[in-house]
């Protein structure tokens, strides 16, 4: 990972290295390129300059040797010697003569002249009379040109190779004339050209390496001197030399004779016949250059090494938060999520440190989140578990609360009825007085026992529907007061029953469910307080609501019961150490309230008390015109024709209960104890209607049923009424019934309003419905006769007085064992039905 | 090959194909260059002009018609590079090989013909390292000293000598008169080759005369005709050229001289066989139309036909130089004057149509000369002297 983040900064500074190196290098070759054209082009420029002045030079050297020549051939004693030479003299006289000539030119001032040649020529033939150069003498060179132009004048031969000597040579030709101005001769000089070269050569000031010379048309040098003609057999070629020969002038740079290259600068001179060149070396002409760019070069590298250095550590700090950035990024990855990016600088890097920092809190966070999501959920299941547990437990303890429960009404019914049994065969209510009733009572606890458990196993199916009938809250509050008051009183509690005037009348509503709930509550309230009052309050909300308030003046419910309060099979530890209830009653109170729109809350105090309330959206309704709450009287319509009536049913205990109703009906009743029987009876008797209980020994119903069914249509007689009874609820099980051939179900537990409906449904009997006590309260109503005058006379004074508190005291003071009677009275009293009552509780005799 | 063909990739083989051709195309040899010699010859004004540069043409269209000369397996033609100048301007001819050589870049020069250009023009060839041939050059420096420079004509002293030898022996002469151009550099060659070979061989010189100039009555040429006259001698060598020749030989008769007029090869016959003061004289010379061999028979016929005219001694030397030194290239590996100079030094003997020639250690060939006397307007084949070397 380091050397990753080393390559950063070796590829940063290596590229800028190359960067600059490359300029560096460009910058320094184009200098030196710019430097060297413009010092080739200043050095060429000095150079014709120089060209030019040794041109003049040079042609006013020859001018003046031009001078010199005509000057000496004018000399006397040139003259006479010259003279004596052409005119063929002897041997003493040629030697004489040239000895002289000789003499004169051996002068110093003459020998720096840089004459090399001297000759005589006589004007005859061309023969040289004399010669500086011994072997030259008696050769005839009257072919050459400096010889006839000689003749005439004195004259200049420009450079040439001389056949004689093949060398280039310049020579200055003038005639010797005798006195009389005839030309006896002509005086030749070739100029020393070695001497012209090394004129033109010096001080051109152009260093070591500058040097001017001369080249003839030929380009042969001028000079043999200076440079040796076997080095050159073809003549010096380069490109200023073969320039200037072909009469051309210019400059450049080439490469010289010598293959070095250099600046020169060529001229061709046509009146001297030669080439001009003059050159400097281009490694001593353009070193300026080299070393400027040398020096550029040089600067270039110190400062690309410097950049480098900057570079290097620039790129480290640039370089550093990225790497810093980079580590946490590992440390994140290896999941150390605390870890932090420093931020090491407020630019680009900064940002992303603090951007990374941020999506690393983010992380963090979200992590925690979740693992707090987790505990949450856990604790959930936990708490799951926990209830489930208890749920459990709860089921438990209400099977075993409800054994109980089960148990006490029918200890109850079984105890009286064997006490009954043990009697006559027949049962007759009037031996037993307040027996029925005991039963009854027991029986109807029970049955609500079951109902609620009922009711339980529908409000977990969703089964349960409201009835939505109208029904007058005065009535259902005082009809709870009725049933509880007894209780009340019997524990020396204060009942209070508030009904708020503002209440319509009426509402619709299920006031059966309702009943239910305000009973329960209060029925708690009275069970579990041992002093003081408990309160019914119906109250309408300032929103239009019903509200229900129950309090109690008990021990109050502890805070960390509260919330298990309501649930199914709990009961609150009170409840518990009562040993009463099967812990459904909140329950099912807490689900109607809920299915009606309200909630049952809670508040209590340990050792205060406790309120229950709730409220419920109401709607107004006109109240209802009959009271449901007397227990109703059956009468058959006279003038009907009454059928006969077969109970089947193994019990006897059930068969004598069904089979007496139908005779206090007046109905002829038969019964039998099972299908078989009850198949013979009606073979023989045809009864008009059959009650058939469907689960028997021997031949259930269903067998019995179809049996009687197929006879029927094998006889094709009428059918008969067959009205099946059974405890069964289920559905399935009701059609199976109704398949087997049954008209009806009456479910048991049935009542008599249950009898009556089916036997008017499906035996076509109409009844006359009494308002006023029907059988059962005949027993009660016997009773009442039969009460202490003294509660009788007291009773009468309060209904007198219209005081129906009083009245009503006057009721739950009766005993216990009069709970039939007591119910009737409080019903009555509930209903206004004073008069009823006065006809009930005739005067004491001793009154009358 | 095949294979690796195949293997190659397909688009590639296209470009692959071109870069094949455009080598192909590259190395396809130019054709072979020239071989540049230079010849130096004359203006129309003198007598040498035109014979020389006919030779050489019809020498160069000879070899260039066969493809030229076969150098390394390849033909490269002939190229001539021609400087005209003046007979009788040394500083024209030295300028001329001088320009050849360092601006023209030949490999070898023939001419200059005439020894007063021959000679520093051969100084400069000889310098330069080229190797000039000139045919007809016969003064003693033309060639001494000079390995490069090569001539085909003998060189004067034997001039001298085969004219003394021949008057000796044939003429049976006992005296002999000389009548010298002193300015001339070969007349006083002959002079003195044929003054040493005349006493040796027993004959005696009775009149020896230079003049520096011959102008017809001139005062300088009167006395001296009076003394040769007085001499009685049987021969009268004037070793001239043809102008000076013909002027001595006219005063010369007038003047009653009745002398066997001898003269070297620079006579030129065409303009003195006719002459009838020259009937009867006899000329050294190096060829002769009636040369007896199938070179010059050819050479004869072919020049005829080319320029319709009959050759000359100098078209014939010069031809046989031309056909010398392509020979001599020809034996060469590259052409280079060096070698080309080798080759001639070292050439078993060319047979040319002025016989055979050869060299050994110098630029004087070793070969046959000829005897010409002039008869009835005729060059009469008199006498061949064979491999008349100087000494």
């Amino acid at each position: 990972m380091r050397t990753r983040g080393q390559s950063i900064v070796t590829r940063i500074v290596g590229s800028l290295f190359l960067f600059s190196l490359l300029i560096t290098g460009m910058a320094g070759f184009f200098a030196t390129r710019q430097v060297s054209a413009s010092l080739s082009q200043s050095i060429q420029d000095r150079l014709t300059v120089a060209v030019g002045m040794k041109e003049v030079e040079l042609r006013r050297m020859v001018e003046k040797q031009k001078a010199l020549v005509e000057i000496f051939s004018r000399l006397p004693d040139v003259r006479r010697q010259a003279r004596i030479l052409v005119s063929r003299p002897g041997t003493r006289e040629r030697a004489a003569a040239r000895a002289a000539l000789a003499g004169l030119l051996a002068a110093p001032s003459l020998q720096q002249l840089g004459w090399r040649e001297v000759l005589v020529l006589g004007s005859h033939a061309g023969k040289v009379e004399f010669a500086t150069e011994a072997g030259h003498e008696g050769d005839f060179r009257y072919d050459d040109r400096f010889f006839l132009q000689g003749l005439r004048a004195t004259s200049v031969q420009n450079v040439y190779p001389w056949p004689v000597t093949l060398q280039p040579t310049l020579t200055i030709a003038t005639p010797l004339a005798d006195d009389r101005g005839a030309t006896l001769a002509v005086l030749a000089v070739h100029l020393n050209l070695d001497r012209m070269d090394e004129i033109v050569s010096g001080g051109i000031g152009l260093g070591k390496s500058g040097e001017t010379y001369l080249i003839d048309r030929y380009n042969s040098f001028v000079s043999s001197q200076r440079f040796g003609r076997h080095d050159f057999p073809r003549g010096a070629h380069t490109d200023g030399i073969d320039a200037a020969v072909q009469g051309r002038s210019g400059s450049g740079r080439y490469l010289n004779y010598r293959g070095t290259p250099v600046v020169g600068v060529y001229r061709w001179l046509p009146d001297l016949d030669l080439a001009m060149i003059a050159e400097v070396a281009q490694a001593e002409a353009l070193a300026p250059a080299r070393r400027l760019g040398m020096a550029v070069a040089g600067i270039g590298l110190a400062g690309a090494a410097l950049l480098m250095v900057g570079i290097y550590f620039l790129a480290r700090r640039i370089a550093r938060p990225i790497l810093a950035i980079k580590d946490t990024a590992v440390a994140v990855a290896d999941g150390d999520l605390d870890a932090v990016a420093p931020i090491l600088s407020s630019d680009e890097v900064g940002v992303l440190a603090r951007a990374f920092n941020e999506m690393t809190a983010r992380l963090r966070n979200a992590q925690n989140d979740l693992e707090r999501q987790v505990a949450a959920r856990t604790a959930e299941l936990r708490g799951a578990l926990v209830a489930a547990q208890q749920a459990s437990r709860a089921k438990s303890a209400f099977v075993s609360a409800m054994s109980h429960e089960l148990r006490t009404p029918l200890n109850a019914i079984l105890g009286y009825a064997q006490l009954m049994g043990m009697g006559t065969g027949r049962s007759d209510p009037a031996e037993f007085p307040g027996f029925a009733s005991k039963i009854l009572v027991a029986g109807e606890h029970l049955l609500a026992l079951i109902n609620d458990v009922l009711s339980v196993a529908r409000i977990e199916e969703n089964r349960v529907d409201l009835a939505a009938a109208p029904f007058a809250l005065r009535e259902l509050a005082l009809g709870v007061e009725g049933m509880l008051l007894v209780r009340a009183r019997s524990k020396d509690l204060a009942l209070v029953v508030t009904v708020d005037p503002a209440l319509p009348g009426g509402i619709l509503g299920d006031e059966g469910r309702l009943r239910q709930v305000l009973l329960n509550l209060v029925g708690n309230a009275v069970k579990f307080t041992r002093k003081g009052r408990v309160e019914l309050k119906l109250l309408a909300t300032a929103e239009g609501r019903l509200r229900v308030e129950v309090a109690d003046t008990g021990p109050g419910i502890a805070p960390e019961e509260l919330p298990r309060l309501f649930n199914s099979f709990v009961q609150a530890e009170t409840g518990r150490r009562a040993k009463e209830g099967a812990g459904l009653g909140l329950y099912l109170s807490q689900s109607f309230v809920r299915l009606m729109g309200g909630e049952i809350r809670v508040v209590s105090e340990l050792g205060k008390g406790t309120l229950f309330s709730f409220e419920l959206p109401m709607t107004a309704s006109d109240p209802p015109v009959a009271s449901a709450l007397l227990r109703r009287s059956y009468r058959l319509e006279p003038g009907q024709a009454l059928p006969t009536q077969l109970v089947v049913d193994d019990l006897e205990d059930n068969r004598e209960v069904l089979a007496t109703f139908l005779a206090s009906l007046g109905l002829t009743v038969r019964t039998a104890r099972d299908g078989r029987e009850a198949v013979a009876i009606w073979e023989q008797w045809r009864p008009g209607v059959v009650w058939m209980d469907m689960h028997m020994p021997v031949e259930d119903g269903f067998s019995a049923t179809q049996r009687i069914r197929s006879r029927e249509r094998a006889e094709g007689s009428a059918r008969t009424p067959i009205l099946a009874i059974s405890a069964s609820v289920f559905d399935k099980d009701q059609i199976s019934i109704l398949e087997a051939g049954c008209d009806a179900l009456v479910t048991k537990p049935y009542r008599e309003a249950d009898i009556v409906a089916a036997l008017g449904r499906h035996a076509g009997l109409r009844f006359i419905e009494a308002a006023g006590p029907g059988p059962a309260a005949a027993g009660s109503l016997a009773e009442a006769g039969a009460l202490p005058a003294g509660w009788r006379r007291g009773m009468r004074e309060a209904l007198g007085k219209g005081d129906l508190d009083a009245a009503r005291a006057k009721v739950l003071e009766l005993p216990e064992t009069a709970a039939g009677l007591r119910g009737t009275l409080l019903e009555l009293l509930a209903e206004f039905r004073l008069d009823e009552l006065e006809r009930l509780l005739p005067m004491p005799a001793e009154d009358a | 090959l095949v294979g690796w063909w195949v293997a190659f990739p397909k688009p590639g083989r296209l470009g692959l194909l071109l870069c094949a051709g455009l080598l192909a195309g590259a190395c396809r040899r130019p054709p072979p260059p020239p071989i540049q010699i230079g010849l130096v010859t004359y203006d129309g004004s003198g007598l040498n002009g035109t014979p020389t540069s006919n030779a050489v043409r019809l020498a160069a269209e000879e070899v260039n018609r066969g493809g030229g000369l076969l150098l390394a397996g390849r033909r490269h033609p002939i190229e001539f590079q021609t400087e005209t100048i003046r007979e009788g301007s040394p500083e024209e001819a030295v300028a001329a090989v001088q320009k050849l050589i360092n601006q023209g870049k030949v490999s070898a020069i023939i001419g200059p013909q005439n020894s007063a250009e021959a000679v520093p023009a051969g100084g400069v060839a000889d310098r330069s390292g080229i190797p000039l041939i000139s045919p007809l050059s016969s003064h003693p420096l033309t060639t001494l000293g000079r390995p490069f420079v090569f001539r085909v004509c003998v060189k004067d002293a034997v001039e001298g000598a085969v004219l003394a030898a021949f008057a000796r022996e044939t003429l049976k002469a006992r005296t002999a008169a000389l009548l010298v151009e002193e300015r001339v550099a070969t007349s006083r060659t002959v002079a003195e080759a044929f003054r040493r070979e005349f006493l040796v061989r027993g004959g005696r010189i009775v009149a020896d005369h230079a003049i520096t100039e011959v102008t017809e009555g001139t005062a300088e040429l009167e006395p001296v005709l009076r003394q040769i006259k007085r001499s009685q001698a049987d021969v009268l060598l004037i070793p001239n050229y043809q102008t000076t020749t013909l002027q001595i030989g006219r005063a010369a008769r007038r003047a009653g001289i009745r002398s066997i007029f001898l003269g070297p090869d620079s006579w030129s016959r065409r303009h003195l066989l006719a002459i009838p003061e020259f009937d009867g004289a006899y000329m050294m010379s190096n060829w002769s139309a009636e040369l007896p061999s199938a070179e010059n028979a050819r050479f004869v016929g072919d020049y005829a036909r080319r320029f319709g005219s009959e050759p000359t001694e100098t078209a014939a030397l010069t031809y046989d130089a031309a056909k010398m030194l392509f020979a001599a290239i020809a034996a060469t590996p590259d052409g280079a004057p060096a070698a080309i100079q080798k080759a001639l030094a070292g050439s078993a003997g060319f047979l040319g149509t002025t016989g055979l020639i050869r060299y050994s250690g110098t630029g004087d060939p070793e070969k046959a000369s000829l005897v010409l006397q002039f008869r009835g307007g005729r060059a009469i084949m008199a006498r061949q002297v064979a491999l008349a070397e100087g000494r």
